[in-house]
């Protein structure tokens, strides 16, 4: 291949580098803009169907107005009342089964016989939907605090555990012969060479469980709470308050994604050491 | 520190059923650089584990005695991948194994140095180049102050270079410490060049073919024309194996 050829070559996989200044900036801008351009648009279809009588605002209240409700809702203290409810059942029940859920896990993954004492025991209850156990527990334990944080701790409880056992299982092997060369105790072996092999997958497990767990305490303020952001989204819809149900869902959508974002954080420090795409930036000490 | 005698008698192992060792006798004198050559799968790692108690022979003895007169023989065991644990940092991968007393961090730190990797401590495995790594799998070795140190194809995942700065590594840290050095390769020259004595492997179940003792003084040159006669002489006792693969020259592969 000629220089010549090859320069071709290199232009036509990066165009842009034959683009002029401006068109440059334009690019970026557009670049920049493109994340944001559905949203936007979207907003200004909500605000154009109220404007033309596309939609009631009984139905879609105007952003504006959302907002505002958003406002009183917050001065009032009430917003701040349902939203601790929330999060207070949700950090009860996700401990309550995520706790469970990684111990289990690791053992279930590490001894052949306690996976085969309780392994099918768990695959058995997860065949049934989880959010059909909603009735039996409301009889079990009444409709109170109880019933909604078990049934958020079942949730967890699940996906954490599984991911866990399976996170275990596929710890090196090699690493494990390592620690019997050189004599590590069965204690020193889990948590010097299992626990942190199996992490990443643990991690997997967690945020799949907090996941599921914000699934649960909607489901369980929807069917039996007198507090929290799901129950004002009964509230509102039984009142006629479609501001106040956006106002729960965005409050939702916020504490949902920002829960997240902090266990993939905590998952990204306890983590350096992984050789991904994700760490190599990293540079050399 | 001193090193220890091995001593196979007539031990026999089997894996999952299949027999893989039979009648071995084999001996390493404390101090010496034992190398046991043969063809791949033929049964060299799983020697090395039964050295290390890692397997249990189903026929024949193992003894392992330190000459110092301690009660039990240390052994390290250095394998074929650096095998680090990548969720700690290079230092933390070599005090894991040390004495657990309050100088293991120290310890650490000079068995870093002792492999030329001092100021890599704080470094992740990843971070490591492969020679690098099984330098740190080197360092993690001798920071148990073993008698017996076993090492399992160390240098066959390393371009030639590497492999030849390894091999001079591990010599000078055998001829500093004098501990019993248990080498398995399948690289003919390799074994010629450092061993004290020679033990060819093979049948299936393997069983020892030949055994070799070298007599040449060191440091010995690579260019030796002696090193190339016994090179000659392990290559016929290895027998007509690498002519299957339709090649004759076993080092390569």
């Amino acid at each position: 291949m000629t220089v010549g050829n090859l320069s071709d070559f290199k232009a036509g996989a990066f165009p842009k580098a034959r683009a002029s200044r401006p068109l440059k900036l334009v690019r970026l801008g557009l670049w920049v803009a493109l994340p944001w351009l559905l949203p936007t648009g979207l907003l200004g279809l909500w605000m154009l169907g109220l404007e033309r009588g596309w939609v009631q605002p009984y139905q879609l209240p105007a952003p504006l107005t959302v907002l505002a409700t958003f406002f009183d809702l917050l001065s009032r203290g009430e917003l701040i009342r349902h939203l601790g409810a929330t999060l207070n059942r949700l950090l009860a029940g996700y401990l309550l089964g995520a706790t469970p859920g990684v111990l289990l896990g690791l053992l279930a993954g590490s001894s052949v016989g306690f996976r085969r004492f309780l392994d099918p025991m768990v695959q058995g209850l997860r065949a049934v939907p989880s959010l059909a156990w909603v009735p039996l527990f409301l009889l079990w334990f009444g409709i109170g605090e109880q019933a909604r944080v078990y049934l958020i701790a079942l949730g967890a409880f699940l996906p954490v555990y599984l991911n866990t056992m399976a996170a275990v299982g596929s710890v090196d092997r090699k690493l494990i012969e390592v620690a019997q060369a050189y004599d590590f105790g069965r204690l020193k072996v889990l948590f010097r060479v299992v626990l942190p092999g199996a992490m990443p997958g643990v991690f997997t497990g967690l945020r799949a469980g907090l996941s599921l767990a914000w699934m649960f305490v909607v489901a369980a303020e929807l069917i039996a709470a007198s507090n929290g952001l799901g129950f004002m989204l009964v509230e509102g819809q039984s009142t006629m308050r479609p501001d106040r149900v956006l106002v729960s869902l965005l409050a939702f959508a916020i504490f949902g994604r920002g829960s997240d974002t902090l266990l993939a954080t905590l998952e990204r420090r306890l983590l350096v050491w992984r050789d991904t795409l994700a760490t190599t930036q990293e540079g050399r000490p | 520190m001193t090193g220890a005698t091995i001593r196979l008698s007539w031990a026999g192992v089997s894996l999952g059923g299949h027999p893989v060792l039979r009648d071995v006798n084999f001996e390493a004198r404390p101090g010496e650089f034992v190398v046991v050559v043969g063809p791949s799968g033929v049964g060299k790692s799983t020697l090395l584990r039964v050295i290390a108690r890692l397997v249990e022979p189903e026929a024949g003895e193992v003894e392992v005695w330190p000459a110092n007169g301690s009660q039990q023989a240390r052994v390290a065991f250095v394998f074929q991948e650096p095998r680090l644990l990548p969720w700690l940092r290079v230092l933390d991968n070599v005090a894991i194994v040390a004495p657990a007393d309050s100088n293991r961090v120290e310890r650490a730190r000079r068995a870093l140095a002792a492999v030329g990797l001092g100021g890599w401590e704080r470094a992740w495995p990843r971070q490591l180049s492969g020679g690098m790594a099984q330098r740190v799998a080197l360092a993690r070795a001798l920071v148990t102050d073993p008698h017996v140190l076993l090492l399992d194809e160390p240098f066959s995942a390393v371009d030639a270079l590497t492999r030849m700065r390894l091999q001079e590594h591990v010599l000078g840290l055998w001829a500093e410490r004098g501990f019993t050095a248990v080498l398995v390769t399948h690289d003919v020259d390799e074994a010629a060049y450092l061993a004290d004595r020679v033990y060819v492997l093979s049948g299936r179940p393997a069983t020892v073919a030949a055994e070799f003792r070298v007599g040449l003084a060191r440091p010995r040159s690579r260019e030796d024309p002696a090193l190339g006669r016994l090179r000659r002489e392990v290559l016929a006792a290895l027998g007509p194996l690498p002519l299957m693969m339709g090649r004759s020259d076993e080092s390569s592969t």
